[in-house]
Order: structure tokens, then C-alpha cells, then sequence
């Protein structure tokens, strides 16, 4: 094995391209970075890590110079940090914030718990980077104490008309991460150094707002800062947390790590996860990134149990709320009460929740809000035995191909979408399908504007392998087929693909296109769709996505919960039969559903955390927690289990849904209802699923119209409850035009014609 | 650009900024839009390249274009007086254009005469050895002319 000596330590390393500075790392040598990231190529910029090597001339960066057998190299060489602390002295000139002179240093370094501990003069007060900042890291490694020229203010005002977050450029030093990441990871380039010299600065085409730029609003460039020109607006300036919780975030199906800053039992800010974490490992989107916190902390959270008397909503305790609902169920026939779950539920609430509707109450009348795409995936991937062919997101970076349809997964999936990214990046081409926004046209090699209805055509026409594609022209269409017929495909399908004229086709289609090597990716809507699927909350499916006909599992499960057991209602079914007064009781637990339909329903027992329009209906509201309340776990669209970890107590007098549902199970005298933690719930689920039965592929209907993105989470729309997620979403149709096809002599002559149209109009002025 | 990858494409986009300042004289905002779409990068991508080149200009070049070098020979035979003077009468800053369309001014680092320093160039023509008197008679040369001939269009209609 190749060898080195750092520091005269010697090392052993694989030599595979792998840099001084990898193999420093790996070591636990410290070697100081500033313009290097994890995430990133090497990039040589900051001159930081700059190390000697026996036999080579001058100081070379160990970020750039790869790993030789015998290498000799020093870290430490006198001459070496001095030239680093003078390279160090000529940066700090445009970071006119420099802590480094601060008379207070020593006592913030120790006490960095509010900004304001050292006086406005230092210009603390003005940089939000407090409990981190990896420039202070490495000026104390350094060992600075003289900043050694006359620090330059550029005298740029912070910018902070864009949603979200804020920048204040003066204190920026360059070091390129930000661009790198949006442009090389995200796909994005929302910035990009301009102009050049002392002028230099990071900034958007003509100094537009992000909003036009083409921002996604990630945060990528956030996270990846070392001094605190970027900083979340909403998150800064609270000092440093008391503690740190990593969890699922449900507000989509891709089911991303999100860490949070948790102070005084409160979240304080989101960030995603840590670099190892799957499937996201280090990267967020909008919602994840800033929404969170606004949305758990909201002031209009349901706090406390009500029960309507006399039509007027009275706060009781939980016993009280839990023997009305007791009430309102036993009066009610089993067959006219009807269960709502949603695609927020964990698993384990989910399967209580059809537990409590099958075992307790003895109906299964329960369905979920927004279950026609997960329907129609897991079902069919049920079937067919596929669920092998559903991929993790680090199989979709090293896909040969990318099939994109039925979504424009840069908005509703920003996790995938630089996934994605990483693949076209690498080469891997991508075949867009259907109308989807500029990131997404941009990245494609091919793109087929069809009609979403067409959908089921062209994936049935590639399956077969067919001579013409619908609506591609010859010389495309062979270029498309030639990029199917090779390697190890991906392809990537939101709800889109129920707006299809024969959904099921449609997914039929694209498993036999995958084939066997391939992987396929539903990027659901929602947090835990394909859980609620597993855990029974289909009218038809027992847990486990057992059919109800299937009568020896049916039987099992009719002995052990002490009910007879047939197929219930469907969502729809249940909105028909509650428009003709044949429902009486209806059990909300997603505040998203809409009301129409039910308005004959006489009792409405409402749970969420969030008030909606049900709240003036219901006869009993119960308060449930958020996501980052909640323990459990969670099925995402790679169809893995991820668990969900409590960060915070639930709010006020609310319970997390299991524990409602568990209570109110006992409640009704079901004697099996005594669960003391999620982890007995999952357990008891675990039993069903051992043997997946034929779940039956039910016809899944084509949906007339695309769902606008519009993220909402049990009753709240995001977009109402943030204003800064209203301004992006509200700015979004502005970026969606075709890319221009005019050749460079049309576009000259427009261009020409226009501006000479423009000096007539002057000189007649 | 069907088949091109994504580098080769990346590759073309300074002569494509160079194909259009030379037919339009400027790079307006609606070039950096269609590049973008043309090569499949972001706006910023562009502007980035366009704004690091002090060659490329985003506002359209006057009637009379004027360069004044500051390269080191020019520099010491007090071109950034020439500079500071004519900015000064023309009310505006290099790299811009006056609001009649009338002149642009430009610094440039050097002409390739420095023996016969300070240069400036208007309209493609050198003039060497150019002090304020002699940049303002050129100046005021030029404005008769221009006045003379608008004068004579107007007479002529």
C-alpha cells in the first residue's frame, strides 16, 4: 500500500486520485479550507490549504494536488503560515467585520449566545453568524491578531428584498461555494460571480432579483457559506440553540433529513441534515429549508380539545372530548360512519386509525386525502412483485438515463430534481416528457411536449419498443430509443401521470420500459403517502396491502380484532353517500379535504393540528401534533422506512395522533388498543406485513386537471400562513415560457428592428 | 445545437458575445436571455462570462465612440487628465453613453503606440500626442460637423 508523511507522521492511503488534503482528513489532520466543501469539486481558490511538498516547487494546494507513494509533506512550515496569514490579511481587507480585533473576543468566543454581546462598533451586530463560522475557525487556527491593512467597506446595502433569505455582500469573501453549489450541485445558477477585479461580486444577471433569476429558494447557498453574508431571515439573530434534533420532514414524499435548532422547547430554525444522512444527505428544499419553523410555531395551532354544545365549540378536557366522540360513535350504524386519514399521518397512525375503524367501530370506510397517485404506484408495484425496482436517490445520481414525466419535480422535489442534476451532469441524458419548467427543459436532452393525456401512449410506445412515438418526429425518435435501449435507466413520475388517459397503462408501461436493471421513482406529493397505503387505510386493503378478499388473512384478522370485515367505502364513495344524508359521522384528520360534498354529515369529529374550514363543523375537535412532535415512522418514495424523531414537546394540550387514537380506541372498549409507544404500533404492524398478499389493482381513474403546486400540510396552506413562500410561488408562472428556438441571424434582426422602432419613437417624442 | 454536449456548447458562448457586439455594438439584456436558451445555461452563467471582459459593453455605443488609454506610457503623459477632462464635458463615465446617443466613452489599457503617448482613439481613428486643447478642438470639430450636418438634412427636406 502507497505511503505518506505528513507532519512526520507516516500514512497509508489507496492512491485513487485522492487529494493531500482527503487523505489529511482521514487522518484527523487538520488542514485549514475555506473554498473547499464536501459536496464540491476541488477548487484551489482560497489558498488556504496551501502545504510543502518535498520535491516540488513552490507551495502546492492540498485540495488539488492528489496523493503520491513517498510524498513527503509539512503543514506547519514557518514560512508557509506566514505566507497563509498574509494571503488571510489581504482577504479580511473586504470583510470589514473581522472579529479577529475585537476586544471582546475572548468573552464571545466563550458566551457566543446573543448578537449583541459585543458593541455595535465591532460590526457583530451586523454579521448573523454566530454559533459557526468557519472563516473565525480558520483565522484562530492561524493565529491573526494584527488585521495588518485598512479593512474596505464596499458600502453595499444588505439586500433583502427576496423572499427568505438575507444577503449582505460586504462581508462576502469570494470564496466561490455558493456559485459552485448552485450552479454544479442544483443545476441552477441563480448566481454567478460578476464583473471582475476589486468589483467582483456574487451576483445575479443585471443585478435582478433572485425571484427572476431563476432562484428555487433552496438554500443551498446557505449552508454551504463560511462567514455570514448569507443567512436565513427568519433564523437568525436567536442565538445559540439549546439543543439540535435531526428528523423526517413529511411536507413531500422524499422524506429528507431536516436537523432543527431547538430553544426554550420552541423550533428555532431548519436546516437540512448532515451530509451522511439518507436520502437527501445535506440538501433541502424551500419548504424544508425555511417553511418549518413558521408553520410548528404558527399562533392559530389548535392548543386544546373543544366539543360543540348547543353550537357553540366549548375547550373540555381530553376524557371529556374522547366520551363524546365515544358517544357520537356508538349512536352512529358502523356502515354510516366514514374514517378520512391523510397522506401526513406516520404509519403507526395511519394503521390505528383503520384499527380503530375496523376493530373498534367494525367498518372499514377509511381512506386517505390525495391517495390516487400512491394508490396507483403501490398497487401496482404489489402486484406485479416491483417494489425491488423502486430506487434510492443516490441510484438516480449514477443513472445511464433519465426518463422525466408527469411533474416538474424542480418545484414539488428540489431533493430529486438536483438527484437528477447530478446525473446530467455526469452526462446521463434526459428525455422529458410533457410540460415541465425551465431547469427541467434546460437539463433535457430531449424534450416531447405532449399532452399530458398522451402520457399512457408514448411510455406504452417506448415499452413495446415501437417503430413511431406519438407526436416525435423520426430523427428524435430514434435518437430517443437509442438512449433506452442502453444501460441502467431511471425514470422519474409525479401525479402528473394520473392526468393520463389510462394512468394504469402508463405505469404499467414504464416498469416494462425500466426492465430489470432500471429504477423507477414516484416522486409522491405528500410525507408518507405509501406508508398510509401499507398500514390499511384503503377501503379495500387490510395492512399490508392485503386485499380484503383475501379471506385467510381477512380471517386472521377478523379473530384477533373481534369484527367481521368487508370493503368499505372510498373517498369518493363516502362524498356520495354523504351528499345523499347516508353518512353520519364523518372522522377528519386532514384538514386539507375539502368540505363540499359532506355538508349533510350530522357529526364531524375534526383532528389536526391545524384550524381549517371543518373546525366550524366539527362536533368534536381534537388537536393533534406536527410532524416534529410526532415519533414514528414513515415510508417515502424510495419505499424505505425513515423514522420520525420527537424534537419538540407537542404544542400546548395537544397528543400526538397515535396516543389519540390509541386512548379513544380504549376508549370504546376495545381491549387490544394499549400501546405505550410507537414502536409497539410498528411492531404489530410488522406482523402483517410479513406476508405481502395480492393487493387488487383497482381501476384507477385519469384525473381531469393538474393539481397547481400548493404545498399544504394537515388544513394549513403553506402559502397562506408564509409570505415569503406566497411571493416565490406567486413569481413562479413568470419563469415558465419556452426556451427561445430564433437562430442568431432572426434574433439580430429583431433585435435591430426593435431598437430602430425605439429611436423613431424618441425622435418623435 | 441538437447533440452538442453540454461543454461543447459552454465553449461557444464567448465568440457568440463577441458575433453580437459586433453586429448590434453592444450586448443588450435580451442577448444574455437568448444565449442562455441557445447554450442551456442560466442567465447568470452568461452575464458572468460577459461582465469579467471589459470588452463586452450592456449599453449601446454613441454616434462618435471614444477610447482614452491609460496603459503606462499614456498613464504618465497625464492620460487620466484626458480622461477626468473629457468626462467632465460630456457628463458621463467610462463605459457610458451620453443621453443623446452622441458619444460613448471608453478607457482602454493600450493602442499599441506608446511611443507616442497619450493616445486616444475616436471612431477607429488614433490620434497621438493628444493634449485637452488639442482632444478639445477634436471635440468641438466634431460637434460643428455633426451640427452642419443636421443642418443641411433639415435644409435638404
Amino acid at each position: 500500500m502507497p505511503s505518506l508523511t505528513i507532519d512526520g507522521k507516516q500514512i497509508q492511503f489507496k492512491e485513487d486520485g485522492r487529494t493531500i488534503l482527503d487523505v489529511a482528513r482521514e487522518e484527523g489532520i487538520y488542514i485549514p479550507t475555506l473554498c473547499d466543501h464536501p459536496d464540491l469539486p476541488p477548487y484551489g481558490g482560497c489558498r488556504m490549504c496551501l502545504v510543502e511538498v518535498e520535491g516540488m516547487k513552490d507551495f502546492v494546494t492540498a485540495c488539488t494536488t492528489p496523493a503520491k507513494d513517498n510524498m513527503i509533506v509539512n503543514t506547519t512550515n514557518e514560512n508557509l503560515v506566514k505566507l497563509k496569514r498574509s494571503i488571510l490579511q489581504l482577504m479580511l481587507i473586504e470583510h470589514p467585520s473581522a472579529c479577529v480585533v475585537c476586544a471582546e473576543w475572548n468573552a464571545c468566543n466563550e458566551y457566543r449566545s446573543q448578537p449583541f454581546k459585543s458593541g455595535l462598533i465591532t460590526g457583530c451586530a451586523t454579521c448573523p453568524n454566530k454559533a459557526s463560522c468557519e472563516l473565525r475557525d480558520v483565522i484562530e487556527y492561524i493565529g491573526l491578531d494584527d488585521l495588518g491593512f485598512v479593512s474596505r467597506y464596499k458600502e453595499m446595502p444588505v439586500e433583502k428584498d427576496d423572499p427568505f433569505f438575507d444577503r449582505d455582500y460586504n462581508i462576502c469573501i469570494l470564496c466561490g461555494r455558493c456559485v459552485r453549489v448552485c450552479d454544479e450541485i442544483r443545476g441552477t445558477g441563480a448566481i454567478s460571480f460578476t464583473k471582475r477585479g476589486h468589483e467582483t461580486r456574487v451576483d445575479t444577471a443585471f443585478g435582478n432579483s433572485h425571484l427572476d433569476s431563476g432562484c428555487w429558494f433552496c438554500g443551498a447557498c446557505i449552508d454551504v457559506c463560511p462567514t455570514g453574508a448569507l443567512s436565513s431571515r427568519m433564523m437568525k439573530w436567536y442565538g445559540t440553540p439549546d439543543e439540535t434534533v435531526e428528523t423526517t420532514c413529511l411536507l413531500c414524499g422524499t422524506g429528507c433529513q431536516i436537523e432543527f435548532d431547538v430553544k426554550w422547547d420552541k423550533i428555532m430554525a431548519s436546516h437540512p441534515g448532515s451530509k451522511n444522512s439518507k436520502p437527501n444527505r445535506g440538501h433541502a428544499c424551500v419548504l424544508g429549508r425555511f417553511c418549518i419553523p413558521s408553520l410548528m410555531n404558527a399562533p392559530d395551532r389548535l392548543k386544546t380539545p373543544t366539543v360543540r354544545r348547543d353550537g357553540v365549540s366549548i375547550p373540555v378536557s381530553w376524557d371529556e372530548a374522547y366520551e363524546r366522540i365515544a358517544e357520537i360513535l356508538n349512536e352512529a350504524a358502523p356502515g354510516r360512519v366514514g374514517f378520512v386519514g391523510g397522506p401526513h399521518l406516520t404509519t403507526e397512525a395511519a394503521y390505528l386509525l383503520q384499527k380503530l375503524a375496523r376493530g373498534a367501530i367494525g367498518t372499514s370506510n377509511v381512506d386517505f386525502r390525495g391517495s390516487g397517485f400512491a394508490s396507483l404506484v403501490v398497487r401496482t408495484l404489489a402486484d406485479t412483485d416491483s417494489f425491488a425496482k423502486v430506487g434510492a436517490l443516490r441510484d438516480l445520481e449514477k443513472a445511464d438515463w433519465i426518463i422525466a414525466v408527469g411533474g416538474d419535480f424542480i418545484k414539488t422535489h428540489q431533493v430529486v430534481a438536483k438527484s437528477c442534476y447530478q446525473a446530467v451532469a455526469r452526462g446521463a441524458p434526459l428525455i422529458l416528457i410533457g410540460e415541465a419548467g425551465v431547469n427541467l427543459k434546460r437539463w433535457a436532452t430531449e424534450h416531447i411536449p405532449l399532452k399530458a393525456k398522451d402520457f399512457s401512449t408514448i411510455l406504452s410506445q417506448l415499452a413495446e419498443g415501437e417503430e413511431k412515438l406519438k407526436g416525435v418526429k423520426k430523427r428524435h425518435a430514434e435518437h430517443i430509443k437509442s438512449i433506452v435501449s442502453k444501460g441502467n435507466g431511471a425514470i422519474v413520475f409525479g401525479s402528473g401521470i394520473l392526468l393520463a388517459r389510462n394512468p394504469g397503462e402508463a405505469m404499467t408501461a414504464l416498469l416494462k420500459l425500466i426492465g430489470d436493471k432500471g429504477r423507477i421513482y414516484p416522486t409522491f406529493d405528500y410525507g408518507n403517502e405509501a406508508g398510509a397505503m401499507m398500514a390499511g387505510l384503503q377501503p379495500d386493503l387490510l395492512p399490508g396491502l392485503t386485499s380484503v378478499s383475501a379471506s385467510s388473512v381477512r380471517g386472521e384478522i377478523e379473530a384477533l380484532w373481534g369484527k367481521k370485515i368487508k370493503a368499505g367505502l372510498s373517498l369518493k364513495q363516502m362524498r356520495m353517500a354523504a351528499s345523499k344524508g347516508e353518512l353520519d359521522v364523518l372522522y377528519v384528520t386532514d384538514g386539507s379535504l375539502p368540505v363540499k360534498g359532506f355538508k349533510k354529515v350530522k357529526h364531524v369529529i375534526y383532528q389536526s393540528p391545524f384550524p381549517s374550514e371543518w373546525v366550524d363543523r366539527a362536533s368534536v375537535i381534537l388537536p393533534a401534533a406536527g410532524f416534529v412532535e410526532d415519533s414514528g415512522t414513515v415510508v417515502n418514495m424510495e419505499m424505505k422506512q425513515l423514522k420520525l424523531n420527537q424534537v419538540t414537546p407537542p404544542i400546548g394540550n395537544s397528543k400526538q395522533d397515535w396516543l389519540i387514537f390509541t386512548e379513544l380506541g380504549r376508549k370504546l372498549g376495545s381491549e387490544s388498543f394499549k400501546y405505550r409507544s410507537p414502536k409497539k404500533v410498528a411492531k404489530e404492524l410488522r406482523e402483517f406485513t410479513k406476508e405481502i398478499g395480492s393487493g387488487a389493482i383497482v381501476e384507477i381513474e385519469p384525473v381531469r386537471k393538474a393539481a397547481d403546486w400548493n404545498p399544504v400540510y394537515r388544513g394549513a396552506i403553506l402559502a397562506e400562513r408564509i409570505r415569503d413562500l406566497k411571493t416565490f410561488i406567486d413569481a413562479l408562472p413568470e419563469r415558465e415560457r419556452p426556451l427561445s428556438t430564433e437562430s442568431m441571424d432572426d434574433f439580430i434582426k429583431r433585435l435591430s428592428e426593435q431598437e430602430s422602432a425605439d429611436i423613431q419613437v424618441k425622435e418623435v417624442a | 445545437m441538437q447533440g452538442l454536449s453540454r461543454a461543447d456548447l459552454a465553449e461557444q458562448v464567448i465568440p457568440s458575445l463577441q458575433e453580437i457586439q459586433e453586429r448590434l455594438g453592444y450586448i443588450p439584456r435580451e442577448a444574455i436571455t437568448w444565449l442562455a436558451d441557445k447554450f442551456h445555461l442560466s442567465e447568470q452563467e452568461i452575464y458572468g462570462v460577459a461582465s469579467f471582459y471589459s470588452n463586452f459593453r450592456f449599453t449601446p455605443p454613441g454616434k462618435h465612440h471614444l477610447r482614452i488609454c491609460l496603459g503606462t506610457a499614456c498613464h504618465l503623459q497625464g492620460g487620466d487628465r484626458l480622461l477626468a477632462a473629457t468626462s467632465e464635458r460630456l457628463g458621463i463615465k467610462p463605459g457610458e453613453t451620453t443621453p443623446d446617443g452622441l458619444y460613448s466613452l471608453e478607457r482602454v489599457a493600450c493602442v499599441g503606440c506608446c511611443a507616442l503617448a497619450p493616445n486616444i482613439v475616436l471612431d477607429g481613428e488614433v490620434f497621438s500626442r493628444t493634449t485637452q486643447q488639442s482632444l478639445k478642438q477634436l471635440l468641438d470639430s466634431i460637434d460643428r460637423q455633426d451640427k452642419g450636418a443636421k443642418k443641411s438634412e433639415e435644409g435638404s427636406q
